[in-house]
């Protein structure tokens, strides 16, 4: 495979913080991988306090990580500057949950697409304005909608208008961090083939991050499964949803619920309560919830197993010696 | 559970609207809406955003704010009496003793400077049967929403608690005292989805235990799949469908309910592109006339412009539709 565009290496944030009077480390990324390539889109799945809100931040260069780097098209950007970071900025773009708090309610729509276009790329007045013109059309509005406020919209609307920016710029990755949860149910498929058309017609890497199973089998080519700040389980969206080998992806994936009444029962239905990621349990992060455990999940941090369908699961349940 | 012919509805609605004001042509927020609800069943109400689904709710328990409480018509009969009637005192016996509810938001239950064992008792206090041993009822109460340690959990406040825990505490406050019929409105939206799926599970159990009532609220098939025995499907202020769960699910009538159902993706299969329904619902001052879903219908027809009737189109199972469709789901 060609070279990633956008990708991870030996990835951590601590954030030093506060606790009942403690000073403590939260560790909300540790030892993070991943590979993004032009034209596919990597899942990011997992449940509050995993990190994938960090990550998109990291990724972003919104926040600089403690320890590990994050490369583009082969270059170590975290301590990228001048030049060289705007050139980042135009070329990886964010869209997040709520367009309701990321569209400044008092500028008009086109001087919020605009703005990006002036500051990063340096564009001519009337260039802008085209380009402006361009991408309200891309995401099925009107360049005539340039000259509204984002509170005529609807939030269906409003987070295309958010997607018409990120994509101004032309970037090469795009950064979606739940961008339908906050949408009605008949609004999100609109804007989840919006993207994925966006995504094929200037061939974007994109980063998908949610906590949707459904969402990220339909969006992401590839996937990675996060919990308490670690990686526990990769492989191709395909394989996570179909036969995953964590049993905290096969908790996820019977907490998917299916619009099938009649849908059976899942055979490892999820359990528990997320530990604090200020208080995480040796061993598998996971262990306290999972029930298929064993002594040694206890005491040993599982390392990544090749799993059956292809990619990797940090269980022990998948070490070849205990298999045996 | 299936409901019996015979029995006749814990909770009955009939032509309830709710207006912005009191004139008959004064926009509706929901608009005649007949809804019954039988002992021990739930009943899902779906809809988007705006479809008027928690004012519904809000309405069967007439906790609108004053102008719209002003704006409410229709009747509300529960065991037999008009709660549309009611006068406030009335009311308070059957808030939260028959009639009880759990919102999205626990922290915005909860009062965050009460422990949960003050506010616990608040309810138990208000039980005869349960006066005396306080504490140990409270307790108790812990314990059937399987909270760990429920003792040293009383003297907690919520933020010491997580979203899961604290869901399960507003839980085992509406239920205190017994209710017979429970309003949940979306109860689980705020929760992640494994914790979700444990507090579905809790509730399902305790329903069938406690032999309750449940109008479940929620914008997400899965969670209507996976808890209700019927199914109202609610769009601009009206109910447009309603049925047996399985009906709705696989032969569905109403285009708007088909047309959602398409709409969301599932694990088992990733299509090139979702089926959309275009544009977005209407909102109150804008709403179409005739089928309020026309404008955004694949099948609309000039019919449609006239407001459609609720036609029969299975065993308890109506739509609003001049054209509803009859094959069953895929086969079309």
């Amino acid at each position: 495979m060609s070279e990633a565009i956008l990708s991870a290496t030996g990835l951590g944030r601590v954030f030093k913080i506060q606790h009942k009077g403690r000073k403590q480390d939260l560790h909300a990324v540790t030892d993070l991988d991943l590979e993004l390539h032009t034209g596919r889109t990597l899942g990011v799945v997992g449940e509050s306090g995993c990190g994938k809100t960090t990550l998109n931040r990291i990724l972003l260069l919104l926040d600089t990580p403690t320890t590990g780097e994050v490369w583009f098209k082969g270059k170590a950007c975290t301590t990228l500057s001048g030049e060289a970071r705007r050139e980042f900025r135009r070329a990886v773009q964010p869209v997040f949950q709520n367009p309701f708090s990321s569209l400044d309610p008092r500028m008009r729509v086109g001087k919020i697409i605009a703005e990006p276009l002036s500051t990063i790329t340096g564009m001519s007045r009337s260039d802008i304005e085209k380009r402006v013109g361009e991408v309200l059309e891309a995401v099925g509005l009107q360049a005539a909608d340039a000259r509204r406020f984002p509170n005529e919209f609807s939030g269906g609307q409003r987070q295309r208008i958010a997607i018409a920016r990120a994509i101004a710029s032309k970037p090469e990755v795009l950064m979606l961090d739940e961008p339908v949860s906050s949408q009605d149910i008949s609004i999100r498929a609109q804007i989840l083939n919006i993207l994925k058309d966006l995504q094929a017609e200037y061939g974007l890497g994109c980063v998908f991050i949610s906590h949707d199973l459904a969402t990220v089998r339909f969006m992401a080519d590839d996937v990675i499964v996060m919990y308490l700040g670690r990686v526990i389980e990769k492989g191709t969206a395909q394989a996570i949803c179909s036969t995953p080998a964590h049993p905290y992806t096969k908790a996820l994936l019977a907490a998917a619920l299916p619009p099938d009444p009649d849908a059976p029962r899942p055979e490892l239905p999820p359990q528990g309560e997320i530990p604090s990621p200020l208080d995480p349990p040796s061993g598998c992060p996971y262990h306290t919830r999972c029930p298929l455990k064993f002594d040694r999940c206890e005491t040993v941090r599982p390392p990544m197993f090749a799993a059956p369908h292809g990619g990797a699961a940090a269980c022990h349940l998948l070490d070849p010696e205990i298999a045996q | 559970m299936m409901t019996l012919e015979t029995e006749t509805p814990l909770l009955e609605m009939r032509e309830v609207s709710v207006r912005l004001g009191r004139g008959a042509q004064a926009p509706a927020l929901i608009e005649n809406i007949d809804l019954k609800i039988f002992p021990g069943e739930t009943v899902g109400l779906v809809g988007e955003s705006g479809s008027g689904k928690t004012t519904l709710g809000m309405a069967l328990m007439r906790l609108l704010p004053p102008l719209l409480d002003q704006g409410l018509s229709g009747e509300i009969f529960y065991d037999g009496e008009d709660i549309a009637n009611l006068r406030a005192g009335e009311l308070a016996r059957l808030r939260g003793g028959e009639i009880s509810m759990i919102l999205q938001d626990p922290m915005a239950s909860l009062n965050p400077i009460f422990s949960i064992g003050n506010q616990l008792k608040e309810g138990l206090r208000l039980n005869a049967t349960a006066k005396g041993n306080l504490e140990a009822r409270a307790i108790q109460a812990l314990e059937s929403v399987r909270i760990p340690s429920p003792k040293t959990r009383l003297a907690n406040h919520p933020h010491q608690m997580s979203g899961g825990m604290r869901q399960r505490v507003v839980g085992a406050i509406s239920l205190t005292r017994s209710p017979r019929l429970l309003i949940a409105d979306e109860p689980t939206t705020s929760l992640d989805v494994t914790i979700q799926y444990q507090f579905l599970e809790l509730l399902k159990d305790l329903q069938k235990r406690m032999r309750m009532a449940m109008l479940f609220i929620t914008h997400d098939f899965g969670v209507v799949a996976k808890m209700c025995d019927r199914v109202a499907v609610m769009y601009a202020g009206q109910i447009v469908e309603e049925g047996p769960v399985r009906d709705i699910f696989n032969r569905p009538a109403h285009w708007y309910t088909r047309a959602l159902l398409e709409s969301v993706p599932t694990v088992d299969h990733a299509p090139e592109r979702l089926p959309t329904i275009p544009g977005s619902p209407p909102t109150i001052t804008g709403r179409p006339r005739g089928c309020r879903f026309h404008p955004r219908c694949a099948n609309a027809q000039s019919k449609c412009l006239e407001p459609p009737v609720d036609v029969e189109v299975g065993a308890k199972h109506h739509a609003k539709c001049w054209f509803p469709l009859r094959a069953q789901r895929g086969a079309a």
